[in-house]
């Protein structure tokens, strides 16, 4: 009965969300992006109000000069750029002087020691010349249009608060890279669409995610202490009633681990992050007044659920092989049965759906369809183990520990 | 027009082994995907008269499990529609709550502990600048970077 159970849930939780997903997608492909003008098309605003483009930058000499040059030809009319190098142990500090003399729209910003990405754009905001802050990072390349695009919904809705963009991985060397690309398409890209269907989402992409200063000023800005900040500031923006939008024409190009270790470290952190927020806003969530974020945190808590669901059913199964097990302990042996094709089946339909819906953005997405079997296994068991591991973690941390910057493997160049 | 994409894709660079352990991962992932499928392979066979119970015992399928998992897949859609219909007649074109001035710059300052006038300045205008914290993540001093140095009048 208790295996029953268990593998029901293990069974219907991911068949139901992939299906929420793809008819979200689909839902709001039909409604905003069908029809909607082409990437390099971007609407004409009535006036161009000046944006900040912000870049927390780490370590990160071998980047930043093509992050600038991406950055500097935005096709926006008012802008200024805020670098900031933030303890950098490399030559990103002189880099980004010298390029003063090359871009006249770039200020840097120089910490001594490393403050973390919170920080940074704590400091940028505070130095901005502007209402609109745009945040990429410091080894992201910004398509030439996004700017613009980002803008268009902060002046097309007075109550949003942000809007997130569309991140495209540029590191496909590897298995792990292409499994990547997969998953940014199939899962998160749909995910995102399916969450702005039901009015909240998750998170927004801290690799490149535009704010209106006045919203993140009504909420404190970004905490220091979260692994976190993007899903810490998209709640508490969201908490507060500031409308998050997601624009998919809004691309990012960003690099991606391509070592298990790499992948291992920076979704572990992802998990730890959804924890924290979890944990520290709880029991605001819980009150009428922001219930709107019921389903963004419902789903959040299932998925936790899910995770410990399969650990134990992993366990049974195990133990089942060694020791003998009641019978309602039992977990049933490898052999298939037809909930295993359709769940097979229902992975290879979201990833066709991702492919017509991100044809718009990117062409050649298909072509990953030989590796993109490997999708279901980034998502759910990695994001499984790294639920796992990540729930004590975050339980345990203290509070207050400021988030600093760890480089990160940026896969094969 | 799609975008101009900056791919960075050197499977060259990988080791031959690296590649080959790719490759057959993946045609493994794909063999334990046609694995899934070995219900309906036995019940195919089955209709051709060949048997696989002495290896497989022919499962058909569930009919209250096949039920559900429709059940399933039209609630996902009636859900989604019905609710994304529901907020487009009572939200869109309307603004239920007010939107925020851009908040003066006086004040972005306080929300960060900087008060006087000329840091503020400073840190709008200088084009180089180094901040300085102290353990607890305050800010505690601003100097402008240059030729001519500037320091915050108010600093520590």
């Amino acid at each position: 009965m208790v295996a029953r159970m268990l593998l029901a849930f293990a069974f219907y939780y991911p068949l139901t969300m992939a299906w929420f997903w793809i008819f979200g997608a689909v839902n709001y492909y039909l409604r905003r992006e069908r029809n909607a003008p082409l990437r390099t098309d971007p609407p004409k605003l009535e006036h161009w109000p000046k944006a900040t483009l912000v870049v927390p930058c780490h370590n990160e000499e071998e980047n930043v000069r093509d992050t600038l040059e991406y950055l500097a030809a935005q096709d926006y009319p008012d802008f200024e750029i805020i670098a900031v190098n933030d303890g950098s142990r490399d030559n990103t500090g002189r880099i980004l002087d010298e390029l003063t003399n090359v871009y006249p729209q770039l200020r840097v910003i120089h910490f001594p020691e490393n403050q973390g990405k919170a920080m940074g754009q704590r400091m940028a905001a505070l130095a901005a010349n502007s209402e609109f802050l745009i945040c990429i990072d410091g080894d992201a390349l910004l398509d030439r249009y996004a700017t613009r695009w980002l803008m268009s919904h902060f002046l097309s809705g007075p109550r949003v608060g942000a809007v997130t963009g569309n991140p495209r991985i540029r590191n496909r060397s590897s298995l792990l890279g292409r499994l990547q690309v997969g998953e940014f398409s199939s899962i998160i890209g749909l995910i995102k669409r399916a969450q702005r269907i039901y009015g909240r989402v998750f998170t927004v992409s801290g690799v490149i995610v535009g704010f209106r200063r006045s919203a993140l000023h009504h909420v404190a800005y970004w905490n220091t202490d979260m692994v976190t900040e993007d899903i810490d500031v998209s709640w508490r923006l969201q908490m507060d009633n500031w409308e998050i939008r997601y624009e998919p024409n809004a691309l990012c190009w960003i690099l991606m681990p391509e070592t298990i270790r790499g992948l291992w470290k920076q979704r572990l952190r992802w998990a730890q992050g959804g924890v924290e927020v979890t944990q520290r806003y709880l029991n605001n969530l819980l009150s009428w007044r922001t219930r709107t974020m019921w389903p963004v945190l419902i789903e959040y808590l299932l998925s936790v659920i899910w995770s410990y669901v399969m650990l134990a059913i992993l366990i049974l199964g195990l133990l089942g092989t060694f020791v003998y097990l009641p019978p309602w302990m039992r977990i049933p042996g490898p052999l298939p049965t037809w909930c295993g094709a359709i769940l097979g089946t229902t992975c290879i339909f979201q990833f066709l759906v991702s492919v017509i819906i991100d044809r718009r953005y990117e062409d050649g997405v298909g072509r990953q369809f030989f590796w993109i079997i490997w999708y279901p296994v980034a998502y759910w068991i990695i994001g499984m183990l790294t639920t796992v591991v990540a729930v004590p973690k975050a339980l345990l941390k203290r509070r207050g520990t400021r988030a600093v910057w760890e480089s990160p493997d940026r896969g094969i160049r | 027009m799609r975008a101009e994409r900056p791919i960075i894709s050197h499977p060259e660079r990988q080791v031959w082994t690296q590649q080959l352990t790719s490759i057959t991962l993946t045609l493994g992932a794909w063999a334990m995907w046609g694995y899934l499928w070995l219900p309906a392979l036995a019940v195919i066979l089955w209709i051709f008269g060949i048997h696989l119970d002495s290896i497989y015992k022919v499962r058909v399928p569930d009919q209250s499990t096949l039920l559900l998992m429709i059940l399933i897949v039209l609630a996902c859609d009636a859900i989604v529609r019905n609710w994304a219909g529901y907020n487009r007649r009572r939200f869109a074109g309307k603004s239920r709550r007010l939107g925020s001035n851009a908040i003066p710059h006086p004040d972005v300052g306080k929300a960060f502990g900087v008060n006087d006038a000329a840091t503020l300045s400073l840190l709008l205008q200088e084009r180089r600048l180094s901040m300085y914290f102290d353990d607890a993540g305050t800010l505690i001093r601003v100097v402008a970077e240059g030729a001519d140095k500037k320091e915050d009048p108010a600093a520590e």
